[in-house]
């Protein structure tokens, strides 16, 4: 079942001046986490703003739990929202805070109190509760938000932007998981925005990447991690970031090839087919620093070739190395240690299956 | 009412419709009058007073400046001993309502031959804009971001230079604004300047006075001289707008 | 060049003790990077070394010579600040070379040397087409940049940076981090660099400076501080997802087997480990266990002994995941290859930790046992 569905929303401002976000289509199922991912100015955040009504809706219609939400203010779309600028009330104490809602519903005390409670031992700040926000920092601030937003039981969606951006990597990672955990207990439906791709790919369900106002790819985390459609979703999500490399088509004795400066990559059958059908001149080749090999492997699916060592970064479980490889540079990294060093030249290999194919104009995947 | 006749000031009811003369203007800005057949010069000092006037806001603002800066810059930077008072004792001078004290100052002014001079009147002036100055400067101050300034330490400079190359340039449209409105404010000011001085150091601002005579009122002059003693603060006022407005914004600072 | 001396560094903002009792010793062409949360010091550590914030008390040595009283702009020090500090009314290029005109300076540079200098920094930067613009028309990431070159540019004694890339994407970090680190290393310059995050930390220095809330926890090689964390919150600053703690297990022997007892499950542990905490007379320990160290049991018949849970909730993070797995009373974290099926909340698992993987402290100061 649809709980919320977006068709052709734009955002302009100034006039038609600045197009915030562009001809945006797309649903989120009930029980559903659907994260909005990408850089600031993407337009994720005037999204999120619009679908809790908050901003207008400059064109297109907007739909939650079925019904077309455009004229409806706020508070009649029985949305739940965890904002960046947490908008604490500073009279109240913490306890407060939270149960403003559900006050606001007359619910009885005793209910508020438990429901209350249980949020704010989830979120760490049942020891604050009684203090009021003026006398806390940054990131228990934003965490009484998030436990207010979260606090609602029975709203259509519970919108967050940027819940746990100001909190340190320990608590981050902390509430993170307390913020999946209570979204695979309770089966709400998030709508969740973030720059970070670990956050959207830890919580999402479906993810949206966003840039410059249009969406760049809609999919499950191991879609957007295995099967990017653009350049841009590509170099965005996984950290490291992906290698890219420069390479140019040609053929020889009927067979394609793509010609980059570290190395000729012979392309099957399945791969040269969508490259035949349009002309298409300058690629570039993705290969994810994790699907390198620090040998040479002489299997049929494995292509090696070799670089120069510049440095090597051995990180407690993971090595990163850096090779100069032609005109690339390329990070590789392995699990465990690796005996290498710097200056060194060695022979690497990766799978031939595992790479992925961007036309290098337009930023479309091609496999 | 400066291009109204005599007769057509006095009129009642008012007149609104009436044949402009330039006769005041004339009068006050060269000196002459014309009697029907010639020329006649008359005694006319506004511009005189103009000058004065100039002479001494210029330099009241100047050495409100020159003391209120470092002021301002160290109660904006530095803790010292019993801060707050101080800063509170730099406002009050203007509380005290200048009426009460311009007696005391009169007889103070003979005694010391102050009274008359040019130096006389800034002084006094000086002592009412610097509370203004200091507290304006100080929030801009403060509002320079410190470690822009301990960046410029680190780079080498002592303090003069890094006041002198990062400070000051940073808060120039502030001084500049603030400047305006203390210059403004001590050509405007009357009291003062119409108990302490004599004629030789009087600002316009009391002269217009002058144009109260036993027998009458020259309306039309005193209409004319007042305006243009007008004259600099709008046009000042106008020139500070754009500063002000234009916003004193940094971008040195990730915030 | 020099070497820097810290000694028993004490910093106080009023009633607040920001730094607490900091030793440091820097080799001349050293790296050091001091690593630890927001608020944990390290801005003020930095700010002290430069003097532009006065000690409380200890002193601070550059090549044995006293400098604790002199004025920053004496200490030949070059600094990146965390907020950038550019200079917003000169351009990107007079930002860069201010210092160069500084009075202190005996050596003037003509013009052209000033250029020489410039030009390889911005080109490693990506700043050159910027020399002309202003800080407030760059991007926050492109200040950062121009705020880097302009302590790179200079031959100063001592090199602080604080938080230097945190704002550049990840592309851009990842990238320039062995090229800053080449560029510091090939010229000797003596580093001191502030970071939270441990992977920049591990990847950069020569040591590493653990500081929590003011105080030194270790400082030492990343191998010896992946190695032997000397305190349990050392550990929960590296890994992603950081280290699990379990507090408060009791050792128990049974059956000739040894092992800790907490919150409703046991790990076994070995006899020198045990032996030690006798000797230690401790009645109870924290255990501390990487995520990426705890090994998910398929198959059923298996000699490894493996405690039991259930699964909390599963994230994924790109080429691996995240499994909460709640054990007893605890949720502990497991690292595990993303392409396994996702299993679903509630599932039982077994787990096995091996006993030479885990590190024990001390449960009232969270030290490890293994240090004195």
């Amino acid at each position: 079942m649809e709980k919320l569905r977006l068709e052709n929303v734009w955002k302009y401002y100034r006039g038609k001046e600045i197009q915030a976000v562009k001809d945006l289509n797309l649903v989120c199922e009930d029980g559903e986490c659907l994260a909005f991912l990408g850089p600031s100015g993407c337009g994720k955040t005037s999204t999120l703003r619009m679908i809790a009504g908050l901003e207008s809706i400059s064109e297109g219609s907007i739909y939650i739990g079925g019904k077309r939400v455009n004229d409806f203010p706020p508070q009649r779309r029985n949305v739940a929202m965890a904002f960046e600028d947490y908008a604490l009330y500073p009279p109240l104490t913490v306890f407060e805070n939270i149960a403003f809602p559900l006050q606001a519903k007359a619910l009885p005390s005793k209910k508020i109190k438990t429901r209350v409670q249980r949020v704010a031992e989830v979120l760490r700040i049942a020891d604050i509760l009684d203090k009021t926000p003026s006398e806390l920092s940054g990131g228990q601030q934003q965490r009484i938000s998030l436990a207010r937003a979260l606090v609602k039981e029975d709203v259509e969606l519970v919108l967050m932007d940027e819940p746990i951006s100001h909190l340190d990597t320990t608590l981050k990672n902390e509430i993170r998981t307390e913020i999946k955990r209570f979204h695979v207990e309770l089966g709400n439906t998030i709508v969740y925005v973030t720059h970070d791709q670990l956050e959207a790919m830890a919580l999402g369900d479906k993810i949206a990447v966003m840039n410059l106002g249009v969406l760049q790819q809609l999919g499950t985390p191991e879609e957007l991690y295995d099967r990017p459609t653009n350049l841009f979703v590509a170099g965005f999500i996984g950290e490291p970031p992906m290698n890219f490399i420069n390479s140019t088509v040609f053929s020889e004795n009927e067979k394609l090839y793509l010609q980059s400066s570290c190395f000729r990559l012979p392309l099957s059958p399945q791969q040269a087919k969508p490259l035949k059908e349009n002309d298409i001149g300058e690629l570039v080749i993705g290969i994810r620093p994790g699907d390198f090999e620090p040998s040479r492997i002489d299997a049929p699916d494995f292509l090696s070739f070799s670089g120069d060592v510049y440095a090597v970064e051995p990180v407690g479980d993971i090595t990163v190395t850096y090779l100069s490889a032609g005109e690339e540079r390329l990070l590789m990294t392995v699990l465990g240690t690796v005996d290498l060093k710097e200056g060194e030249n060695l022979v690497l290999s990766f799978s031939t299956e595992h790479i992925h194919i961007f036309d290098k104009s337009s930023g479309r995947a091609i496999n | 009412m400066s291009f109204k006749t005599p007769k057509d000031v006095t009129s009642y009811p008012p007149k609104f419709i009436f044949k402009p003369t330039l006769a005041n203007w004339e009068n006050v800005l060269l000196g002459r009058k014309w009697t029907g057949t010639h020329y006649e010069t008359v005694q006319m000092e506004v511009l005189r007073y103009f000058k004065n006037s100039l002479i001494i806001a210029t330099g009241a603002t100047l050495l409100a400046l020159i003391l209120g800066l470092p002021a301002a810059y160290s109660l904006a930077r530095y803790k010292f001993f019993r801060k707050e008072d101080f800063a509170f004792t730099l406002l009050s001078f203007k509380f005290a309502p200048a009426l009460l004290v311009v007696f005391g100052l009169y007889a103070l002014y003979q005694t010391l031959n102050l009274y008359d001079t040019y130096i006389g009147l800034i002084l006094i002036h000086q002592l009412l804009l610097l509370p203004f100055v200091v507290w304006m400067m100080r929030s801009y101050f403060a509002a320079v971001p410190i470690e822009v300034e301990q960046a410029a330490r680190v780079d080498g400079f002592r303090w003069w230079g890094v006041f002198s190359k990062v400070t000051l340039p940073l808060v120039k449209p502030a001084i500049a604004a603030t400047s305006v409105v203390a210059f403004i404010y001590s050509w405007n000011e009357f009291l003062y300047g119409y108990v302490l001085a004599g004629d030789i150091s009087r600002p316009v601002t009391p002269s217009l006075l002058g144009f109260i005579s036993y027998e009458r009122v020259l309306w039309g002059q005193m209409a004319a001289a007042a305006s243009l003693a007008m004259v600099p603060s709008v046009v000042l006022s106008l020139f500070i707008q754009r500063y002000v407005v234009a916003g004193l914004s940094f971008g040195a600072v990730r915030g | 060049m020099a070497n820097l001396q810290i000694q028993e560094l004490i910093k106080k903002y009023d009633k607040v003790t920001a730094i607490e009792g900091l030793n440091l010793s820097i080799a001349d062409g050293e790296l050091v990077v001091i690593l630890g949360r927001p608020g944990a010091g390290k801005t003020t550590t930095l700010k002290v070394v430069a003097g532009i914030e006065p000690v409380s008390a200890g002193k601070i040595y550059f090549e044995d010579e006293d400098i604790t009283h002199t004025p920053p702009e004496e200490r030949d020090v070059a600094m990146v600040f965390e907020t950038y500090a550019l200079y917003p009314h000169l351009s990107v290029f007079d930002n860069i070379t201010l210092s160069f005109k500084a009075p202190v300076r005996r050596i003037k540079l003509g013009e052209e040397e000033i250029q020489k200098r410039v030009t390889p920094i911005t080109e490693m930067l990506e700043i050159t087409e910027f020399l002309d613009r202003k800080p407030r028309e760059l991007s926050g990431g492109q200040r950062q940049r121009v705020a880097l070159a302009r302590a790179l540019v200079r031959d100063p004694r001592l090199v602080l940076l604080d938080e230097p890339i945190a704002h550049l994407d990840a592309r851009l970090r990842h990238g320039l981090r062995p090229d800053l680190r080449n560029y510091l290393k090939d010229r000797g310059f003596t580093t001191l660099y502030a970071t939270t995050d441990y992977i920049e930390a591990f990847g950069l220095a020569d040591r590493v400076v653990i500081l929590n809330e003011g105080c030194v926890l270790q400082i030492g090689t990343r191998d010896k501080i992946l190695g032997t964390p000397a305190n349990e919150k050392v550990g929960q600053l590296i890994g992603i997802p950081p280290m699990n703690v379990i507090q408060d297990a009791k050792p128990i022997v049974e059956a000739g087997r040894m092992a800790l007892e907490a919150n409703g499950f046991q790990i076994k542990i070995g006899k020198d480990q045990y032996q030690m905490i006798e000797k230690k007379g401790l009645a109870a320990v924290d255990i501390g266990v990487y995520p990426s160290d705890i090994e998910l049991i398929e198959a059923d018949n298996t000699s490894k002994p493996t405690v039991n849970g259930e699964v909390y909730v599963y994230e994924p993070l790109g080429m691996k995941g995240a499994l909460s797995v709640k054990v007893g009373n605890e949720i502990l974290k497991v690292q595990i290859s993303a392409r396994i099926q996702r299993a679903g909340a509630g599932d039982p698992v077994k787990l096995y930790i091996d006993e030479k993987r885990i590190h024990i402290f001390d449960a009232q100061d969270g030290s490890n046992i293994l240090m004195s």
